[in-house]
């Protein structure tokens, strides 16, 4: 980003190859919907490129990235929920694909599979604030400062923020481990 | 469509809205400022300019002396450029300062503009004395036709830039933009009276600070195309 506000114009690409995958596992986690992913990740490029200028020297891009992609998945969440408001329907948030294995030797996969629906489903019936920094830290690998920036609080409120998401978790899925214990 | 496509789809775009470089950026909000500092400097000179004194009362006249007028003028100066430098700088990060030290830094500023007006003025006989004709008006009037311009200025450098509080940045502007107008306002007015200062001169700073909190949310707040 530094070369891309010096003017340097082919930095951008170079940029974009680093960043895209990190913002649309991000984007892609809280919207549940790859289209709308792909269109908010080109849409925070183009807020990164529009700010070209203002770039400050030395600074981080990674949490400044991530919040400008958290103020855009805010922003199409609300719209969405207004314009479901408006036609009167109600979105099905869970678009996981339930079914079972059909491989029968694949005892494992399946129990991996249910786990990761059964966090998935844990995970959405977390407050957005305990979530989002819980999967700040967890699945986008940010640091507790870079987790703060992005989210304007502070570190000690995202430690607790991701704490208690963790304690939640826990606890919904205290089951699935204890099964896992006991098996033998 | 596939990732290669999709980033060249976004290069497209992006080569055909075009953006200013850091160095482009800086020479328009030189631009900027020098602008609105010319329009203030002229609707100062229009409404007298510098007037050292004035009458508190039908049949007096009242002169501020020139140590006075400095060392109030200078402190102010002061305020006003360390206002700058933390409410419109960033700091070292793109997400800006926090929110608590916008809101704290902005209202000490005020604070201390006041303090020091008044703490310097009660040093000199008289200097803090009521004029009843002045009660703050046309101070208020003659801030608010100076202070929008380097408000506009600053907007125009802080532009969709604010990811996190894009109002309280916008608030925080308004802020040096009312301790800008402060600078030409102590030169204009001799009134150290603390009721015409809250009206005359720190109620156009709480204005600027709504406008700007205003104007933050819609141009200093990214906004999604």
């Amino acid at each position: 980003m530094e070369r891309y506000a010096r003017g340097d114009d082919a930095a951008f690409g170079d940029l974009h190859d680093v960043m895209r995958p990190r913002l649309f596992g991000f984007i892609r986690r809280q919207v549940r919907d790859d289209a709308m992913a792909e269109d908010l990740v080109q849409q925070a490029f183009l807020q990164m490129h529009r700010a070209r200028g203002q770039f400050i020297r030395g600074a981080e891009v990674v949490p400044w990235a991530f919040a400008i992609a958290r103020h855009l998945v805010c922003d199409s969440m609300r719209r969405r929920r207004a314009a479901a408001k408006f036609t009167g329907q109600i979105e099905s948030a869970d678009d996981v694909d339930e079914r079972p294995s059909t491989d029968p030797g694949a005892d494992d996969l399946l129990r991996a599979r249910e786990m990761a629906v059964r966090l998935e489903e844990e995970m959405s019936r977390l407050p957005d604030s305990q979530r989002i920094a819980f999967e700040l830290l967890k699945h986008d690998g940010l640091s507790l400062s870079q987790a703060a920036a992005v989210l304007g609080i502070t570190v000690t409120a995202v430690k607790m923020r991701a704490h208690r998401a963790y304690i939640a978790l826990r606890a919904a899925l205290g089951d699935l481990e204890d099964e896992g214990a006991s098996e033998p | 469509m596939s990732d290669d496509a999709r980033r060249t789809e976004l290069l497209d775009r992006i080569r055909a809205e075009p953006s200013p470089t850091r160095l482009q950026h800086r020479v328009r909000c030189l631009a900027a400022a020098a602008l609105a500092l010319a329009i203030m400097v002229a609707i100062f000179l229009a409404f007298g300019g510098v007037r050292p004194g004035g009458p508190p009362e039908p049949g007096q006249y009242l002169v501020r002396p020139i140590e006075l007028m400095v060392a109030t003028w200078l402190g102010a100066a002061a305020l006003s450029l360390l206002a700058a430098w933390q409410l419109v700088g960033r700091g070292p990060s793109m997400l800006g300062r926090r929110l608590t030290w916008l809101a704290g830094f902005s209202a000490l500023v005020v604070v201390s503009l006041v303090v020091w007006k008044l703490a310097v003025s009660s040093e000199f006989a008289d200097m803090t004395r009521r004029w009843p004709h002045r009660v703050g008006l046309k101070c208020l009037l003659l801030s608010l036709a100076l202070g929008g311009w380097p408000l506009a200025a600053l907007v125009f450098a802080r532009r969709r830039s604010d990811v996190i509080h894009p109002r309280a940045t916008g608030a925080a502007l308004g802020v040096v933009a009312g301790a800008a107008t402060w600078l030409f306002i102590d030169l204009w007015c001799p009134v150290a009276y603390l009721p015409h200062l809250l009206l005359g001169h720190v109620l156009p700073i709480a204005l600027f600070a709504t406008a700007g909190a205003s104007l933050g949310r819609r141009w200093i707040a990214i906004a999604r195309t």
